[in-house]
């Protein structure tokens, strides 16, 4: 049994290991991302595209090892929870590197395009923000730390601004005829793209939570029907879940 | 091994069974009310009400608590039963399918949550044409992964999650907002494309949920490998 318990922890260990090469693939892709659209690299943006086959392959790799282990072993309490976070954050992980796919993909749409230094600036502070937010993400995972997981939805406040700031610095330079209308189309769908991983991050963190604590977000929204249907709450509050 | 899968056939495993039946049915309840906020979501869009924008800001507090409670649920399952094969792809199914409901609501609500800002959506009408057919395909697409789910439709499975994602609509919105030249355009754009946002993810996830039900119907691990693109 001592035995046993034994591997299925080694088997825990590779999944976290596993999680945090993924990781690390996706994080990688954030800058080389942005410095290909920059550059006009299109040799980088192919290589991108190309790369992220190696995401998805790690991604099934860990949630069928994952399966296994649920197969195999009888995991309790948080070892469950640790491998059902597993198989959630391969999804936002290998959803945050299509993102970056998705951005390789538009700087082949606008090659040649004349961003203004406004533009870039804000462009390269948006990558930064983004690449920022999945480390502490990734950080909070390994060091199971449920506080720095729970902060990550505020911290994305700054991405999420600089989103607002990116668009209307959009609309200024398509509005002055610095920049034509498909290229201005594709860097509002970049900015998305990066405000988007941004949301994957905090995801991650909530799913950290989840995996030290057991506690989930929809958590508060049941507390909240249980406290209706005590008649402690109007049926009205329309407090945010 | 457990004793329900020790006594084949007796009331033990009967009453594993029912479970399982019963947890599966449990998930289309709650995609039914995932569906039912999907269409307040479209009615808020529409129309900009208020009161059913309150509706469903307290319906989704039930859509959580059903979430938490199938969690809780399959995680007895796996530690009473140890299940194997087709019962433990149920199970995994269920904790893989019910956050991606749970999202889909989520996402309802961040469209709703934009009713004070109705003037604002409506400001570029091509945009909000545009928004509606957006919120439109999202809501069959949505239909159709639940209807899959609860047939085990493998066809139907099929053809949601190989749909590809509406990407030209996204480009059709930005171009509208673009081309127009009112002094809240920034204002106007943020909100648009979050309600934007919002649909084109709800009809993703619905893509996600038919490569599930595809995968649970054939245990075929290549299915696994069609959501992740």
């Amino acid at each position: 049994m001592a035995e046993q318990r034994k591997t299925f922890h080694q088997e825990l260990d590779e999944i976290r290991d596993e999680i945090v090469q993924l990781a690390a693939l996706v994080s990688e892709f954030i800058p080389r991302g942005t410095e290909l659209l920059l550059a006009n690299d299109m040799r980088g943006a192919l290589s991108l595209i190309e790369a992220d086959d190696e995401i998805d392959a790690l991604t099934l790799r860990i949630e069928e090892q994952c399966y296994h282990v649920l197969a195999l072993q009888q995991p309790m309490a948080s070892d469950l929870r640790s491998i059902v976070t597993a198989v959630w954050l391969t999804g936002e992980l290998e959803r945050s590197g299509d993102l970056m796919v998705n951005v390789a993909k538009a700087a082949r749409r606008i090659y040649g395009a004349n961003l203004d230094p406004r533009l870039r600036g804000l462009i390269e502070r948006m990558s930064e923000e983004a690449a920022r937010l999945m480390k502490l993400a990734i950080d909070a995972y390994v060091e199971r730390n449920a506080s720095l997981g729970a902060a990550l939805d505020d911290i994305d406040d700054t991405l999420d601004q600089l989103h607002r700031d990116y668009i209307e610095a959009i609309f200024e330079s398509h509005a002055d005829h610095h920049l034509g209308l498909q290229p201005a189309v594709q860097l509002a769908l970049i900015g998305r793209y990066y405000e988007r991983i941004g949301d994957h991050a905090v995801n991650i963190g909530q799913r950290v939570q989840y995996m030290v604590t057991g506690w989930l977000p929809e958590q508060t929204g049941a507390a909240r029907l249980r406290a209706r249907a005590d008649g402690e709450v109007d049926e009205g509050d329309t407090s945010s879940p | 091994m457990s004793p329900a899968a020790s006594a084949d056939g007796g009331p033990a495993r009967q009453h594993y069974t029912a479970e399982l039946e019963q947890l599966a049915l449990q998930v289309e309840m709650m995609g039914v009310l995932v569906d039912q906020n999907l269409e307040r979501m479209r009615d808020v869009l529409r129309g900009g009400d208020a009161s059913t924008a309150t509706q469903a800001v307290a319906a989704d507090d039930r859509i959580d608590a059903m979430n938490v409670s199938l969690m809780e649920r399959c995680y007895e399952l796996l530690r009473r039963e140890a299940p194997v094969a087709s019962d433990l792809r149920l199970i995994v199914s269920v904790l893989r399918v019910t956050p991606e409901l749970e999202r889909i609501g989520d996402l309802a609500l961040r469209v709703v949550k934009l009713q004070p800002d109705h003037e604002l959506l409506v400001a570029v009408p091509r945009a909000f044409d545009v928004l509606e057919t957006m919120a439109d395909h999202a809501i069959d697409r949505y239909r159709d992964a639940l209807r899959a789910w609860s047939a085990l439709d493998l066809d139907l499975a099929d053809r949601v999650a190989a749909e590809a994602p509406p990407g030209v609509a996204a480009t059709q919105l930005v171009e509208a907002l673009l081309a127009y030249g009112g002094t809240d355009g920034v204002a106007v754009t943020l909100r648009t494309m979050v309600a934007g946002q919002a649909l084109d993810r709800i009809a993703d996830h619905a893509a996600v949920l038919g490569a599930r039900v595809r995968y649970l119907i054939t245990g075929d691990p290549d299915h696994l490998a069609a959501e992740v693109r």
